[in-house]
């Protein structure tokens, strides 16, 4: 058993890569980025000493293991809650929400791995994702990283927007707002409010058709949508006869048409729980996709021909 | 003429003394550059020759590749911190040369991404002491270093996976240096910033022998 603080580092910068080739809606995601965590915890306090992550025994058999002096052949490291306790004793940037963060992502891993529930599909990236972030970032603070190396260049500047985006004051005004509007939507009558909600969801149809997302308003419940900057990489899937390209996309904006409400920005959305990302789906047939040409079709045949300097025989 | 040597080895990552000829003076410019440091054999000064995999150690690079080339990687890549510095000399004088590749040596853009890469690279490290995650980048006062060995680092993730690519592709071939020992002499190389191996061996050239030290 390993307890240097780079091989932990390292791992959990592996289970973070592995979480990120998932969908962010799959709950492989989620359990990747808590195990992550638990290691990068681990990883912070490797850095201060190895020996704090040995499990006390009364013949002292895992610190003396830790510490090189004896040969135990398999040593017991302390619990993810005793690391995190731990973290917060140690590392200065490490606060009581740290813990409070890092503690519900062990709790949903153990329920995730010791159970049948499915703990991440009921604790969605939304509701996560950005603490888990503000976490991460102090514990990868105290090795001397960013999250750009434990994440990488895309999702390490998605994250730290994210971090800059979302605070204590933006939370606050965007709760004002999205209460000031349900009560002016509240105020009007049923009818009206039912007319509102139907012209939203036929809209809402059509916006969809266009890159929207639909979500339900937090104001009125009615259907709203959002809107975001594309980033990382296409996600190819061959399918049967058709290409399925996906991209993740960032919630940056909101609109409702039945009562009004706009957000604007990852930090209100995020406040508003509007700000799971979301994927752009578009099917391809493969001749679109692969920009294939069929040889009986002269008009490209010819057209291909003149764009590549080739010359285009033809038995006619 | 160690002033030579470490000038040589400060611009371009290695250099061959083909006028050391004297085992002494290979021990004394040896110990004048840098701090001797054991095997993992236990022995100072190691003897290396070509071997087929009946008489090689089990997970040496003999045993893996006989007498086929062998690929470029960093001598103790297993260490924490591998050797500073290799020096080689030619006891049995042979045709077959010591491949040597400098990043020092290579144009900026390819340097630079192999060190982009080896900074986001991991690989599993298989130790005596066991399997451990490792980057193929390391840092050791002030000197940013990349140590590569395919006997004993797995490439688990994207970036390490595509650092060996770059690492055994043509675009690399151009710029390896290949030290003819058919005249004798000694290389000193820095085995943080250099990757090297040997090209293949056939029969004839069997007598080759190379008196390798580390020093840190």
């Amino acid at each position: 058993m390993s307890w240097d603080k780079e091989s932990l580092s390292l791992k959990a910068k592996y289970f973070f890569e592995k979480g990120l080739k998932e969908d962010k809606t799959d709950i492989a995601f989620g359990l990747w980025y808590a195990m992550g965590l638990e290691l990068l915890a681990r990883a912070a306090i490797a850095g201060i000493n190895p020996v704090l992550l040995a499990e006390p025994d009364k013949d002292q058999k895992n610190i003396l293991s830790a510490l090189g002096l004896s040969a135990l052949a398999s040593r017991k490291s302390i619990t993810t809650s005793q690391v995190i306790s731990l973290c917060k004793a140690l590392i200065k940037d490490f606060t009581d929400d740290h813990q409070k963060i890092a503690n519900a992502m062990a709790s949903r891993r153990n329920e995730e791995v010791h159970s049948g529930s499915a703990a991440f599909v009921e604790y969605p990236p939304s509701e996560w994702l950005t603490n888990f972030y503000k976490c991460s970032s102090v514990l990868a603070a105290s090795l001397d990283k960013d999250l750009k190396f434990f994440f990488g260049d895309v999702e390490g500047a998605a994250a730290d927007k994210m971090l800059s985006e979302t605070n204590a004051k933006i939370c606050g005004e965007t709760m004002s707002r999205i209460a000031a509007f349900k009560q002016v939507f509240l105020s009007k009558e049923q009818e009206e409010r039912e007319k509102l909600s139907a012209e939203a969801e036929a809209s809402s149809k059509t916006l969809s058709n266009q890159g929207h997302h639909k979500v339900s308003c937090p104001a009125c419940n009615s259907i709203a949508t959002v809107q975001g900057d594309i980033y990382g990489a296409e996600k190819v899937e061959h399918g049967d006869g058709e290409i399925i390209v996906r991209q993740d996309v960032m919630p940056n904006k909101f609109s409702c048409i039945a009562c009004g409400l706009k957000l604007n920005g990852f930090g209100q959305l995020s406040a508003a729980k509007l700000a799971d990302n979301f994927q752009h789906r578009i099917n391809y047939t493969p001749e679109d996709y692969y920009g294939l040409i069929h040889p009986d079709d002269d008009d490209a045949m010819r057209e291909y021909a003149e764009d590549h300097g080739y010359y285009h025989f033809s038995n006619d | 003429m160690i002033s030579l040597i470490k000038s040589d080895l400060k611009e371009r990552g290695y250099s061959f003394i083909p006028e050391v000829v004297e085992y002494s003076d290979y021990l004394l410019l040896s110990e004048r550059l840098g701090k001797i440091i054991c095997h993992p054999n236990g022995q100072f000064v190691d003897v290396i020759s070509p071997k087929k995999r009946s008489e090689a150690k089990c997970k040496s690079f003999s045993f893996k590749y006989e007498l086929s080339d062998f690929p470029l990687h960093t001598d103790t890549a297993f260490w924490s911190v591998p050797a500073r510095y290799i020096a080689f000399f030619s006891i049995e004088r042979s045709f077959v040369g010591t491949k040597i590749l400098s990043l020092l040596m290579l144009p900026e853009d390819l340097r630079l991404r192999i060190f982009d890469l080896s900074k986001k690279s991991i690989f599993l490290l298989k130790t005596p002491e066991g399997v451990f995650y490792r980057s193929s980048f390391f840092s050791e006062v002030n000197n940013n270093a990349i140590k590569f060995d395919p006997c004993c680092m797995i490439a688990i993730n994207d970036e390490a996976k595509e650092l060996e690519q770059v690492l055994i592709s043509d675009e690399l071939t151009s710029y390896i240096i290949n030290i003819d020992w058919s005249s004798g002499g000694a290389v000193f190389v820095d085995n943080w910033l250099c990757l090297h191996g040997r090209q293949a061996v056939d029969d004839e050239c069997k007598v080759r022998k190379l008196a390798r030290i580390y020093m840190e």
